[in-house]
């Protein structure tokens, strides 16, 4: 549990794919990281308060059955992390069923 | 829960409420292979809007408004889209693969 590199994140993430063949879910999560910015930790924190050019991080989180993984995602890291998230997702979600209707380019010979 | 069925009204719901509250937005996904369905769920708490699927041709659609979830999380300028001839460009190789025309008709051998 806790807070991971974004290479180990990507291959835990990658085993709870695995696990989750046969049954169970995998949630995963992102969003913006404010911790590192104090008066946006407020609750009422007003979006306006946020410089044009200031960069943030993103949090990303993994649960599978009680299995809790999270990373961070910084500018420079975040190009290099989708492209590898993207292939994991494509790698994984290969149960999905592929659409039938709306194939024009069969045509029925009645 | 609100789910929407049309990718496209989700899509604009998600940039709209990203940009309605950057702060508090969060983008959750949810896979089961067993069920092999994928659900999306953006919030910023008070407001929630989903979108479900079983579909493989929504994951590349996923994979899109992840990367510009991303970029807009992260407040970044880099570009973040999907670049299929990344390794070409960064060589500036000519490493085109179809330079020769391979046609398959027949050939006149006499």
């Amino acid at each position: 549990m806790g807070l991971l590199s974004n290479d180990q994140f990507l291959s835990q993430l990658n085993s709870q794919f695995e696990k989750t063949k046969e049954k169970g879910t995998v949630y995963v999560s992102m969003k913006r990281y404010k911790w590192d910015h104090k008066e946006l930790r407020k609750k009422n924190a007003d979006p306006s308060l946020v410089g044009e050019d200031e960069k943030f991080q993103c949090l990303f989180r993994a649960v599978q059955n009680k299995n809790k993984i999270s990373t961070l995602v910084t500018e420079d890291n975040a190009e290099k992390f989708i492209d590898a998230y993207s292939n994991l997702l494509a790698l994984h979600l290969d149960s999905l069923k592929k659409k039938k209707k709306g194939g024009i380019k069969k045509k029925t010979k009645a | 829960m609100v789910y929407i069925d049309d990718w496209d009204t989700f899509k604009k719901a998600v940039e709209d409420l990203y940009m309605a509250s950057p702060l508090k937005t969060r983008y959750l996904v949810k896979y089961r292979n067993v069920d092999t369905k994928l659900v999306l769920k953006v919030t910023d708490g008070p407001t929630c809007i989903k979108y479900k699927t079983e579909y493989a041709s929504d994951i590349k659609k996923m994979e899109k408004l992840n990367r510009s979830l991303l970029k807009k999380m992260l407040n970044t300028k880099k570009n973040l889209e999907t670049k299929p001839a990344d390794a070409s460009q960064a060589n500036n190789t000519i490493t085109s693969p179809k330079i020769g025309k391979k046609k398959k008709g027949k050939k006149n051998n006499k």
